[in-house]
């Protein structure tokens, strides 16, 4: 007989579209706190001070993201894992 | 001619030229002895690799004849760095093939690879790079000499990405063709200036149409690989694409399932290794199914997080990836909605 597989991609679809959302949260965040800050009028290397503050702290929010992902799919395995683990003991246990 | 029926007849014949150059190549690299066991198969039949070569030889002829037909000078210009830039991510992937590259030289080649996109960003008065990319919510952003600093990643991240998701049959071929029909589709969206437009329906369409000749021997169960010229290929076009249409964000997001891959493998190894180098597999295969590692130290791989909860075949395996690549694609679409009336011609 031939075995059928139960295969669900919903969990990682759930873990794209946090990401994908995180993601554009963090657009909201960039336009609304690190856009306005103005560079008009100030001398050369204030200038350069205001944009690498810019471009730091916009590489660090990006930083935070790929980490936050991470954990997510960490979380992810250990989780199914251990879903996996109890349902063949659950089996076991019902034969 | 009409320019959509022009560059859909081009892309109609590369499909067709790609159909019937694979199994060229395949015999070819049988010949040679240029073949690789599939795993993932019960009786571990030996597959000829390096059948890239044949649709990436296909997709160049094509940019040289969209170079000779190109509109105006600014296509030209962009299709000619294309075309030179994939003719050297191409013979980094041969020699990877025949040679083997280290896990560092490889994306570090593809660096100085992508050189020619910060070298030439203007050329005769002609700005072929912009370096404002435009992001949803905050518009068009003007990152200058940041833009040329990450500009040199362009060829690496994406070529790289779509090297490692290239693990299954029709895996790296069929994530490409959604990716690349994204890409054309966003094309209609956005209101794109129409050298980018004509750009990136070209160079997209006909990327969909050759890898589709190629994908049809490609597919499970494969009678040909696609090696590190397809893989590595694939990824830098679409990197180039992104770059000269200026849609940078919305193939990032279509690149969402790529990322998610070589993240969580790069992050659980703690950088790149050399492959010897990873003590723990990912996977193990039994009887063609494929069951998780449990090991702590094996690599977070895509594959193994669909597999966790529940052993599957290869084939069902093949079928969620390219579901999650479908639903990223989506994803960048509606991205592409959020980003309309950002962009400033």
């Amino acid at each position: 007989m031939k075995k059928s597989f139960e295969s669900s991609p919903f969990p990682l679809i759930f873990v794209l579209t946090d990401v994908w959302l995180i993601l554009l949260a963090l657009c909201a965040v960039i336009w609304k706190f690190i856009v306005p800050i103005s560079t008009v009028g100030k001398s050369y290397p204030v200038v350069f001070v205001i944009s690498a503050f810019k471009v730091g702290s916009s590489l660090f929010f990006i930083l935070i993201w790929l980490i936050g992902w991470y954990k997510a799919l960490q979380y992810l395995l250990a989780a199914q894992f251990y879903q996996s683990l109890k349902d063949s003991t659950d089996d076991k246990s019902n034969l | 001619m009409n320019d959509p029926l022009f560059i859909l007849l081009i892309a109609i014949l590369g499909g067709i030229g790609s159909y019937l150059i694979t199994p060229q190549i395949g015999k070819y690299m049988k010949k040679r002895g240029k073949v690789g066991k599939d795993v993932h198969k019960v009786d571990l039949p030996e597959i000829p690799e390096s059948g890239g070569i044949g649709f990436m030889m296909v997709y160049l002829i094509i940019l040289l004849i969209g170079i000779l037909s190109s509109p105006t000078k600014m296509v030209r210009y962009r299709l000619v760095l294309f075309l030179v830039i994939l003719i050297l991510v191409t013979l980094v992937g041969l020699y990877d093939d025949f040679r083997k590259l280290s896990a560092l030289a490889k994306p570090g080649i593809l660096m100085l690879v992508a050189l020619p996109v910060v070298l030439f960003r203007t050329v005769e008065g002609y700005q072929l790079a912009n370096p404002r990319p435009v992001l949803p919510i905050v518009g068009a952003t003007k990152l200058g000499i940041v833009y040329w600093g990450l500009a040199i990643f362009v060829i690496a991240i994406p070529s790289n990405a779509s090297n490692m998701l290239d693990v299954m049959n029709g895996v790296m071929a069929g994530s490409g063709i959604l990716i690349a029909l994204t890409a054309f589709t966003v094309s209609y969206i956005l209101p794109l200036t129409y050298d980018q437009a004509y750009l990136c329906r070209f160079t997209s369409l006909t990327l969909a149409f050759v890898l589709i000749g190629f994908y049809l021997h490609n597919r499970y169960p494969a009678k040909i690989f696609g090696g590190d010229t397809g893989s590595l290929g694939v990824g830098a076009a679409i990197g180039l694409i992104a770059v000269y249409s200026q849609i940078e964000f919305v193939l990032v997001v279509a690149l969402l399932v790529h990322i998610m891959n070589s993240f969580s493998i790069l992050g659980s190894l703690r950088g790149l290794k050399e492959r010897h180098d990873i003590k723990a597999r990912p996977v193990r295969v039994e009887n063609g199914i494929i069951y998780p590692s449990k090991e702590d130290n094996a690599p977070i791989t895509l594959v193994r997080l669909i597999v966790s909860k529940n052993p599957l075949p290869e084939r069902l395996i093949i079928k969620q990836i390219l579901l999650l690549v479908f639903y990223s694609c989506i994803l960048a679409i509606l991205t592409a909605f959020l980003i309309r009336g950002e962009i400033d011609i």
